[in-house]
């Protein structure tokens, strides 16, 4: 049965939790895309193209694109830190990029990618904050990570991770010293170095669809069909450094380590990406 | 900056390390008349235009002006919010913000009050040309972005907001165009400035001595119909230049428009090829 | 490789009287309180035809909740989700609020466990009754950290309290379910092996069934008390 409702950005659409259309072509194995159900769209990825930003890059996973650019920045750190940098992510979901966005502050979705983000930095210990320390208690480097998407049809998170990755690669900051004697700050432009990262985490999203289809790298259509999430981060050595699963549906073990594998083989085809871009 | 609960907080303030060893612009034009990047006073320079960017909007641009890229997006038309009342001619909405890393100092995600008024002058220019008497009792929602501010973010932004409205399929007049000059001194124009280029308050007494006129003027033009529908002007200028610079961008605006229509051409052809 | 014991567990129910369940949960030393509303009325444009909606409040101790709390709403909600019987009661809402009393350490399994006794004390209708474990791996200390953690040299700590967690390398909370021991949420964070990560599941699963006891023997005091 299908209804006609009216959805909050008040455009008209079917009703599609009928979902029989879907179901048909997860029969034959296929998703209405053209995909198989454990393959990913095609990215693009290209670095360095904002001059303005220390760092940047631009992401295309199928439609979603994702801008990141990162602002390096000094300024005094933290007290319970003196001896830190600081990082911050922000991931903008802007009504530019889909009508399911209002205009104002962030929506949920955008404040637990931004957590996510925030997570995984500091758990994974992605920079090493000491570092970004220029004078200990005095200055330290804050990097502003801004993640704006331009375009949303689904998996942000994958588009998000994938994109801060390259332009924190991509990042070069100036030289700073304090001098001592007239206690100013000397920055020599000229003089630049990347930064250090600690590891280079992947991430691959999947979602469940009628309990027991699992299929990876939702589009936005297929994200409101599914139900459950399901986000798995690997390394460069295929070891899990990070999975959330917000709940919604039980999973077997067997799709849990089916999803697993398929990660730690998307991790490996996106760091050779990153190896080519970023040379 | 108050501390916003739905993003991470982050330090009251910091420095942009480019600020502490300025680069001290002397002059603007070299002795062989070129500029800093090359050009001289009365070349702009080369646009790039793209429409149909944006898969999930209903129409959508991307301009590059050099190293200016501005991105924008049309929603619409669609219902107004129930407790407007009822009105007989349709309704634009337009935002206009700078992406935090877009600039030399990184910005706030709070739209400050130059976006609000940059916002409002794209909102004028727009008006002119869409025909709102077609859309009675709708609101037709524009969202720009700038990515990279390298100076005439505003005339990009409202050539690619019109190109967003004509891919959205939204009826209009004509397109419109938009272009700026920096003026410094008296006959000294600076055609397209770059942001190094683009006047600040704070530059008034540095160039030429002693004369009275320098600033920034941007005009919206209507190409076929050669009406212009916006005017921004900052800094002080003199009447007769200010009608002289007025003059100059119109002319200015006037030669994008072959570019303008190149771009939608081939995105309807593009649309054709798709279906085919 | 050593197991630790999961820490005690207390609970007291029916601790507030506005609302329809409600419940004072402790893991160790961490202690949440959790209120649970519903079916409760909804407003025209949030219900759903189908089914009921599940809205989730988790405050912090000090502060007005930011995007951290904003995260941690998200497992809750997940997790109610798929154990409220939602299709029985549509067009309304079920709301529920975490206030955190003191955290240290295993915050996540805390609330989603306080939780899961507060919708048993609301006498909301649910599938099963959602069980959270919390493990940390941790490197044993005569074990440097860079030891490839492939080896056996970790221990496994349930439960853990903060200064546990940070020293740990890897976190994990995990949620089965009361009924089939699945696994219905998963947060986890820090480099693991395929392997320790099937250990880590294998283990809370077992550990799991200690919870659900406690729960039982929970809901027979209360009911015994009512009774007499």
């Amino acid at each position: 049965m299908r209804t006609v409702i009216k959805s909050s950005t008040g455009q008209l659409r079917l009703n599609d939790k009928s979902d029989d259309f879907y179901k048909l072509h997860l029969k034959e194995g296929i998703r209405p895309d053209g995909r198989m159900l454990m393959e990913m769209r095609p990215m693009v990825l290209n670095v360095g193209s904002i001059s303005t930003a220390s760092g940047s890059s631009l992401v295309k996973v199928g439609n979603t694109t994702v801008v990141c650019g990162i602002k390096a920045e000094l300024t005094e750190p933290n007290a319970s830190h003196p001896g830190k940098g600081i990082v911050v992510p922000n991931v903008e979901l802007s009504p530019l990029c889909s009508p399911k966005f209002k205009p104002g502050p962030p929506c949920d979705q955008a404040q637990v990618v931004t957590k996510f983000l925030d997570n995984l930095i500091q758990s994974t210990n992605l920079i090493c904050l000491d570092d970004l320390c220029v004078e200990n208690d005095k200055l330290v480097w804050i990097l502003y990570c801004d993640l704006i998407c331009i375009d949303y049809d689904g998996n942000i998170v994958d588009a998000s991770v994938i994109s801060l990755m390259a332009a924190l690669q991509n990042v070069k900051l100036p030289e700073v010293k304090i001098n001592e004697e007239c206690e100013s700050v000397e920055v020599n432009l000229k003089c630049t170095a990347t930064l250090k990262l600690c590891s280079c985490p992947v991430s691959t999203t999947f979602r469940v669809f009628d309990r027991s289809n699992i299929i990876a790298d939702p589009t936005s259509m297929e994200e409101e069909l599914t139900e459950g999430q399901l986000t798995i981060v690997t390394d460069q050595q295929g070891r899990i450094i990070y999975m959330e699963r917000p709940g919604g549906v039980t999973l077997q073990e067997e799709h849990v380590e089916k999803c697993m594998k398929r990660a730690v083989i998307r991790g490996a085809e996106v760091q050779t990406l990153y190896m080519e871009v970023t040379g | 900056m108050a501390t916003d609960s739905r993003r991470l907080a982050v330090p009251q303030s910091s420095l942009d390390p480019k600020s502490l060893c300025p680069a001290k612009v002397e002059r603007l034009l070299n002795d062989e008349e070129q500029r800093l990047d090359g050009r001289y006073s009365s070349e702009s320079r080369g646009i790039y235009l793209q429409c149909g960017t944006v898969s999930q909007a209903k129409g959508s641009c991307y301009c590059e002006l050099g190293n200016t890229k501005v991105v924008c997006s049309v929603y619409g038309p669609k219902d107004v919010e129930h407790y407007e009342d009822f009105q007989m001619e349709g309704k634009i909405k337009c935002e206009f913000k700078y992406a935090p890393f877009s600039c030399s100092k990184h910005r706030g995600h709070i739209p400050d009050l130059s976006e609000a008024e940059i916002s409002d002058v794209i909102l004028q220019a727009l008006t002119a040309s869409v025909r709102l008497q077609c859309y009675p009792k709708s609101l037709i929602e524009v969202f720009i972005i700038v990515l990279e501010n390298d100076g005439s973010a505003v005339s990009a932004s409202i050539t690619a907001a019109s190109l967003a409205l004509a891919d959205a399929g939204i009826e209009q007049y004509d397109i419109v165009t938009s272009a700026s000059v920096r003026v410094y001194g008296n006959g000294n124009f600076l055609e397209d400035p770059t942001s190094v280029e683009e006047y600040r308050p704070q530059d008034f007494d540095s160039e030429s001595g002693g004369d009275l006129n320098h600033g920034l003027v941007t005009v919206a033009l209507l190409p076929t119909l050669n009406q212009v529908c916006a005017v921004l002007s900052n800094g002080h200028l003199e009447c007769d230049v200010l009608v002289e610079t007025i003059q100059m961008c119109t002319s200015l605006a006037q030669n994008l428009y072959t570019a303008a229509r190149k771009c939608l051409l081939s995105s309807v052809k593009s649309v054709d090829q798709n279906n085919a | 490789m050593l197991l630790s014991t999961l820490s005690e567990m207390k609970c007291k129910q029916n601790v507030l009287k506005s609302t329809d369940g409600s419940v004072e949960f402790s893991q160790g030393d961490t202690v949440v309180l959790v209120g649970a509303y519903g079916p409760a009325d909804c407003k025209e444009s949030k219900q759903d035809v189908k089914e009921a909606i599940v809205e989730v409040n988790f405050r912090p101790k000090i502060g007005i909740p930011g995007i951290a709390e904003k995260y941690l709403e998200q497992f809750v909600k997940g997790v109610c989700e798929s154990c409220i019987q939602r299709s029985l009661h549509p067009r309304t809402t079920f709301s529920i609020i975490v206030q955190v009393i003191q955290d240290r350490g295993s915050l996540l399994s805390c609330a989603i466990n306080g939780t899961s006794m507060a919708l048993q004390d609301a006498g909301i209708s649910m599938k099963f009754m959602p069980v959270a474990v919390t493990v940390a791996l941790k490197h044993k200390e005569e074990v440097s950290m860079e030891t490839d953690c492939g080896t056996e040299d970790y221990d496994v700590i349930f439960s853990p309290s903060l200064e546990e967690e940070e020293k740990a390398f890897a976190n994990l909370t995990l949620v089965f379910d009361s009924v089939k021991s699945e696994l219905v949420s998963t947060y986890a964070s820090g480099p693991m092996t395929s392997f320790q990560y099937q250990q880590c599941l294998m283990s809370a699963k077992n550990v799991s069934k200690s919870i659900v006891q406690f729960f039982r023997d929970s809901v027979s005091k209360k009911l015994a008390a009512d009774v007499l």
